[in-house]
């Protein structure tokens, strides 16, 4: 009887994975003063969270957001943990697969994509978010420098494994590239 | 050309366990005893003996006018036949006076006896006083008591007094068709009453003698049983026999009957006609063969389970794994053979597949196949057996991948093509061993109908040797299933 309790916690710890999109209904004033959204697409291992982050051009009044031709950025993740129902990690937007390109006709090689990334110039994203199954709330960071508050929801979805939608990443960058960092 | 069998070297061995299999003991293919020669040959000490409860017997002969039978002997037919159904050793009969001692014994009874009996009196009292519907109702309680308590095997002349007292006063309410079935019932309880032709009314004494007249032709159909016999056959598991003489007819010679009652509630009637001076043994024996042998004792060393079988679920972990913990889950077969009293072997065999760990390292799911023979003890509590058994176990444990690199587990490259960023030497892969060790189990069963149980077993083990080396090892786990007892 001893071992029941045992026997009965194992398995594997899945919650967060999945798709999440910042909510801009609700966190207006932070998507106001940005030129961006993030979709997050995470796989949590236990304590260990990875995936991707990817970036969109905030589209105009009346248009829908997150649409694949708006995506101007898509960045590993990196040192993702959960602590106490808290997830952190940050992207590098510098690093070697982070300009890894999108979908076919996005805009991330686009003027005005490049013109949104320099300004403000920042080298890595910092999120820390908390909430539940059905919603995350939390501070993003720019090289240490708080952006504000974020609401991020799930969203039905594929997760996406990869930033190149036709292409391997490794091909369009150097030949000691690989590990996202 | 000759069957092949015969030239195989399997042909000897088939011969002699054909052999066996036809000389052996209680096989079904040996030649079958007759049951009289089983009792001629005498019956073992713990021979269960068929159980039978026999009621006093009811002489229908005065339902003809009491000079025809007079100067017949009591009833020396169904003291034969009682003696002859004795004499069987395979039957455990009980008399007729022990039986209806143990009737009046039961609780309740005498204040049931007591409560009919003052109903009677009442209803005997308020026929003198003329109150005709208080008498009716006074008596036909008094006759429904007396039904459940089997009181004409007791006081045939009380029950039938009420009964022809009942039918007089519905008679005189000029109730006649109620009445008819009142003398019917007087004259089963007691055969001999009669109304008095210069005291009772002639309208009266005609009424009874159409219903002995009625009673007389339905002699010949097989009798009603009350529902109170039917159950005390079921309730004490005995075979009930009662006894009839039923006086001869223009078409039948004087005959004496049995109805047996059996404890599944089936009803069968022998009859033999008295024209032989061996009809008592006569019925006798064809009440015997009616009645189901008795039970010989298992020629078993033991009456206990000779061997068991059950299949189920099986789950269990690896207490030494460098991950965190998960579970295997699969199928389970035991085996356990009884060795001697108290004493079984086991045989136990689990097909597994592994889920995974919380931190998802482990990247396969790791198909497990263990054996474990043993032996042990185990005993027995009301429906409940506990038994534990030490032995030797076998297990083939399949390719381990593990990771404990996120990136490896997440950005899976699909046909080339994709992000990875999981160096190959971050991942550790081992194409499975066969491991070798001992084995202990625990566990209790419960019987839940006829030979079928439920079973549910802990067990653990320790691995001393293996092929490749795993890191895994000292599973602990329980097995949950249905089983079948061979006996």
């Amino acid at each position: 009887m001893a071992v029941a309790p045992l026997l009965l916690s194992c398995g594997p710890e899945r919650g967060f994975s999945g798709v999440w999109q910042q909510d801009c209904e609700t966190d207006s004033l932070t998507c106001l003063g940005s030129e961006f959204v993030f979709a997050l697409h995470l796989g949590r291992y236990g304590d260990d969270v990875t995936g991707l982050a990817v970036r969109y051009l905030k589209a105009g009044a009346g248009l829908g957001d997150f649409d694949s031709r708006d995506e101007c950025g898509c960045f590993v993740i990196d040192g993702g943990r959960v602590r106490d129902g808290s997830i952190g990690f940050r992207v590098e937007l510098e690093g070697p697969c982070a300009h890894g390109l999108p979908a076919e006709g996005a805009l991330f090689d686009s003027a005005t994509c490049r013109s949104a990334i320099a300004d403000p110039p920042c080298r890595a994203l910092s999120f820390t978010l908390d909430g539940d199954e059905d919603r995350l709330q939390g501070e993003l960071a720019c090289d240490g420098q708080s952006l504000g508050t974020f609401d991020f929801v799930p969203k039905s979805g594929r997760v996406r494994r990869t930033c190149l939608a036709d292409e391997a990443c490794e091909s369009r960058l150097e030949p000691d590239a690989g590990s996202g960092d | 050309m000759r069957a092949g069998y015969q030239n195989s070297l399997l042909a000897p061995f088939l011969e002699v366990m054909f052999a066996l299999l036809i000389f052996m003991p209680g096989s079904s293919l040996s030649a079958p005893q007759s049951d009289a020669r089983r009792l001629n040959e005498g019956l073992p000490a713990e021979f269960r003996r068929t159980p039978v409860h026999l009621h006093p017997l009811l002489d229908l002969r005065p339902l003809l006018s009491p000079i025809e039978v007079k100067g017949a002997a009591p009833a020396p037919a169904f003291e034969i036949f009682v003696e002859e159904l004795v004499a069987r050793k395979n039957l455990l009969v009980s008399l007729p006076a022990n039986v209806r001692a143990r009737a009046r014994s039961k609780p309740g009874f005498a204040e049931k006896l007591a409560f009919a009996r003052s109903q009677a009196a009442l209803g005997l009292e308020d026929f003198k006083q003329v109150r005709l519907d208080a008498t009716i109702r006074h008596l036909r309680e008094a006759a429904k008591l007396y039904a459940q308590l089997d009181h004409q095997l007791d006081d045939p002349r009380s029950v039938a007094r009420i009964e022809l007292t009942r039918g007089l006063a519905l008679l005189e309410k000029t109730e006649v068709a109620d009445a008819g079935p009142a003398f019917v019932a007087a004259l089963r309880a007691d055969p001999r009453i009669r109304l008095r032709p210069d005291f009772d009314r002639a309208e009266s004494i005609a009424a009874l003698e159409r219903a002995r007249l009625d009673l007389l032709d339905e002699l010949r159909k097989v009798p009603a049983v009350p529902p109170s016999v039917l159950e005390d056959a079921r309730r004490l598991g005995v075979y009930i026999v009662r006894s009839r003489l039923v006086p001869a007819t223009t078409d039948h010679p004087e005959s004496i009957e049995a109805t047996i009652v059996s404890p599944t509630g089936s009803v069968t009637q022998e009859t033999e006609a008295l024209d032989r001076p061996d009809a008592p043994s006569r019925l006798a024996s064809r009440v015997w063969a009616c009645l189901p042998f008795g039970q010989e004792p298992s020629t078993r060393r033991t009456a206990r389970d000779l061997a068991r079988v059950d299949v189920g679920y099986a789950y269990f972990i690896f207490a030494e794994n460098p991950l965190e913990v998960f579970g295997n889950v699969g199928a389970a077969l035991d085996v356990s053979y009884l060795l001697a009293k108290n004493m079984s072997m086991e045989l136990g065999l689990q097909l597994t597949n592994s889920g995974r760990d919380r931190e998802e390292h482990l990247r396969v799911d790791v198909l497990t196949f263990r054996g474990l023979v043993g032996a042990g003890a185990h005993f027995e509590a009301g429906p409940f057996r506990f038994e534990s058994h030490l032995g030797g176990e076998v297990a083939s444990i399949g390719r381990v991948i593990t990771t404990t690199d996120s990136a490896c587990k997440h950005f899976v490259p699909e046909d080339g093509r994709g992000y990875d960023g999981c160096p190959p030497s971050s991942v550790d892969a081992t194409e499975g061993a066969i491991v070798a060790g001992i084995g202990l189990t625990a566990g209790a069963s419960v019987n839940l109908v006829d030979d079928l149980y439920f079973a549910l077993r802990f067990s653990g083990s320790e691995y001393f040797f293996e092929t490749t080396e795993l890191d895994l090892g000292r599973p602990i786990g329980a097995t949950a299933g249905l089983g079948y007892r061979f006996r």
